[in-house]
């Protein structure tokens, strides 16, 4: 007699929303990890410590260079509304 | 009236007759966001679950931003084995300057007559106003991935 276990299961999303504009860097940085960095419910307790203490790390990366990439493609377009003679608007921009 | 969390039973069925094919040159499969209570169009109220068979109307979420009523395509990624789990995975999904509320949302076939495949419960309302809706599909491993057959 053939036995077969299993199932077919479906995982649960994570929705992360704002107001009045786009993600933030802390929550980018968030979705980020939870992509890169994931440890089982069931890990023994010091893999489950050993795993957090990298996310941290991990996250404090993530969010350097999500705030660096926005600065600098902040100026790559200040740079560019300024050559085309929009000063006042370039200056909106840089200020974000 | 709710949304619950649920792999629809007619996809279990319509994968032992090959229906569904997720492979990235495969068919199509999109989402489409439902709200309870105030957020869907024109005030209905999405119930959804397990015997959930085919993309629904009620309770679907007018189109705001660039989130369109009927949902929008999902990016497939391939399956494949980890352990002894077969698993698939789609690209996560952002609406932006969208003012949405949701509480769950529908995958679907769009290539097979939008025959349902998952139904996804949010836990609880999930708000944009004039921003960014974004859904993040889980880790794609055995444990987690989003569509799992153990």
């Amino acid at each position: 007699m053939f036995s077969v276990n299993g199932g077919v299961e479906t995982g649960f999303v994570n929705v992360v929303s704002s107001d009045n504009g786009g993600l933030s860097n802390d929550q980018i940085s968030d979705m980020a990890t939870n992509k890169i960095v994931a440890v089982s419910e069931t890990a023994p307790e010091p893999i489950r410590q050993q795993a957090q203490a990298f996310s941290e790390n991990v996250r404090k990366v993530v969010h350097y260079h999500i705030e660096l990439a926005r600065r600098e493609e902040r100026a790559t377009i200040t740079h560019k509304l300024r050559e085309a003679g929009h000063p006042d608007l370039a200056n909106a921009i840089r200020r974000i | 009236m709710a949304i619950t969390q649920a792999m629809c039973t007619s996809f279990k069925t319509q994968l032992l007759t090959g229906t569904h094919n997720f492979a990235t040159n495969g068919n199509a499969f999109k989402l489409a966001l439902y709200a309870i209570g105030s957020g869907g169009k024109s005030n209905t109220t999405a119930t959804l679950g397990a015997t959930t068979t085919v993309l629904v109307t009620t309770g679907e979420v007018a189109s705001s931003g660039t989130y369109v009523t009927g949902g929008l395509a999902l990016t497939k990624v391939a399956p494949t084995a980890s352990g002894t789990t077969a698993i698939t995975d789609f690209g996560d999904r952002s609406f932006t300057t969208a003012s949405i509320t949701a509480r769950g949302a529908l995958i679907y076939n769009n290539t097979q007559s939008n025959k349902a495949v998952a139904v996804l419960d949010f836990g609880s309302n999930k708000t944009s106003t004039s921003g960014t809706f974004t859904i993040q599909f889980p880790t794609f491993d055995a444990s987690n991935a989003i569509i799992r057959i153990a």
